[in-house]
């Protein structure tokens, strides 16, 4: 008895087919023959576990490309076993409901009498590393892009205070010696355009630093309630330039958002499709929401002059010199759209063709 | 420093404030007879297209204070555009000075590397830069 409880004990802790079961379970990894004479296709469990295959479902030559995602490689992993080559890449499968899933594969190819006879090998889920590698990539790029604009952010920044102080050192050394009241004049209205365009860039500097470090609370807002009271502060301009404006929330009526972020995005489009407008035609501007699976849109589109995006598309979001005294804000406004929808996780883009008009789309995170 | 008068001076730049004080700082320091003043590259382009390909280089100035930050036709579009005239422009002596207030290394470096361009002048352009700039 006691011999025998000993031998037991040994058989089962040398026992392989534990081992190798346990091995299969701890790295998610299935095992696979396939017999070429017959067609027919052997799984053991761990392989039907981990594409979640029924057990009376029958795998066989016939059927089982539908477990690989791409057919390209699929034929080529079968080409090459059948030339009697062994391969082992990581490939992207199907399992049987259709959900996507990494894996490391490999396929050797039985031999019989120099012919190939059969196939055979294991597959072993990296699933979770390849998306864990996905996600830090994505990240990598958000983090890109948004040092990108704060590299851009510095020279704006530097580039437009130094303007105003250029023209401030300018504006004294050319009036050094200046006593004619005439003159005093000229120097004192200089100063005095220096000071507000300063002033204007210190308040849109704010505006951009805010974006980033104040507390964004969102809210569920009626986005058509929203777009109701920007259009009021453009109301004697729209009836001026007799513009039409039509717009459709249906769709989407609501949305978890910051409500200062979408007043801005709403009053600054709308304030661009009036500015370039094409003054050979009424200018219509159209709103709309739309909401395709877990998408959700804001898109505004006027007939205005439209912009040349070869030229413009790579700058058009960026925020160039424009606060000085001509009193154009063009540029910062777009800068300020996007900096906001992206803080919130989404994203802006535009279509347009010169003569035409214009087409932005707001995709709320 | 002695200072010498050339017939016509060019300034190509979008900031309205800026371009009246160096027009006065011109006028009142005699460094040129005229004065042409385009408020963006594209202006500016015209006007040098139509005399480089008419023949007409009289209308053309000898000292150019080309902005690089300024809507539709900035500066370094400017003188992308203008490449193709760029032995045309040496051989009738154009002085073409880039003047920005960039602090970019690069930038200041590519402008100073530039073909076309004779010196890049930081903003604010002190009175003795602008008197050097308009030095033969």
């Amino acid at each position: 008895m006691q011999n025998n409880n000993e031998i037991n004990l040994q058989d089962a802790l040398e026992d392989e087919t534990y081992f190798l079961n346990e091995i299969a379970t701890m790295t998610q990894t299935g095992g696979y023959g396939c017999n070429l004479n017959t067609g027919a296709i052997t799984l053991n469990f761990g392989s039907r576990h981990l594409l979640e295959i029924p057990h009376d479902y029958t795998v066989d030559i016939e059927n089982v490309s539908r477990f690989f995602s791409n057919k390209k490689i699929y034929k080529k992993l079968i080409g090459d076993s059948l030339k009697g080559l062994s391969s082992i890449l990581d490939l992207e499968m199907y399992k049987f409901d259709g959900e996507r899933l990494w894996v490391r594969f490999n396929c050797h190819p039985y031999m019989q009498d120099d012919e190939v006879v059969g196939l055979r090998g294991v597959f072993t889920s990296v699933d979770r590393y390849i998306k864990n590698t996905q996600e830090v990539e994505n990240a990598a790029l958000v983090i890109k892009a948004q040092n990108e604009r704060l590299v851009h952010f510095a020279h704006i920044l530097s580039h437009n205070l130094r303007s105003h102080a250029s023209n401030l050192q300018l504006t004294l050394q050319t009036f050094d010696d200046v006593k004619e009241p005439g003159e005093i004049e000229v120097f004192n209205s200089y100063l005095n355009d220096i000071s507000f365009s300063l002033n204007q860039t210190l308040h849109h500097l704010n505006e951009v630093v805010t974006i980033n470090t104040q507390l964004k609370i969102k809210e569920n807002i009626d986005i058509e309630a929203i777009f109701n009271n920007v259009l009021l502060e453009f109301d004697e301009d729209i009836k001026a330039i007799n513009a039409t404006i039509k717009y459709d929330f249906a769709e989407l009526l609501s949305i978890e958002y910051v409500p200062s972020f979408l007043e801005s995005v709403f009053r600054n489009l709308i304030s661009n499709a009036i500015k370039y407008r094409d003054v050979e035609r009424p200018l219509e501007i159209v709103v709309k929401t739309k909401s395709k699976n877990k998408r959700k849109l804001l898109v505004i589109k006027d007939n205005g002059i439209g912009i040349d995006l070869k030229r413009h598309a790579g700058k058009l979001f960026h925020m160039y010199r424009t606060f000085h005294t001509n009193d154009d804000a063009r540029g910062v406004g777009l800068f300020l759209v996007k900096s906001k929808v992206e803080a919130l996780g989404g994203d802006i883009s535009v279509k347009s063709e010169l003569g035409k008009g214009s087409t932005f789309s707001i995709r709320f995170e | 420093m002695s200072i010498t008068t050339i017939r016509r001076a060019c300034i190509i730049d979008d900031d309205r404030l800026y371009v009246s004080l160096i027009k006065m700082l011109i006028n009142k320091n005699k460094l040129a007879q005229e004065l042409l003043i385009f408020e963006n590259g594209k202006q500016a382009f015209d006007y040098f297209e139509s005399a480089l390909e008419s023949g007409n280089i009289d209308v053309l100035p000898q000292v150019v204070l080309l902005d690089l930050n300024m809507p539709i036709m900035d500066g370094w579009e400017f003188l992308e555009a203008l490449e193709p005239y760029a032995d045309k422009l040496k051989a009738c002596c154009l002085k073409l000075n880039v003047v920005s207030s960039t602090i970019n290394p690069e930038e200041m470096t590519k402008a100073r590397n530039h073909d076309i361009v004779n010196d890049f002048i930081t903003k604010p352009i002190s009175k003795d830069a602008m008197i050097s700039a308009f030095k033969a």
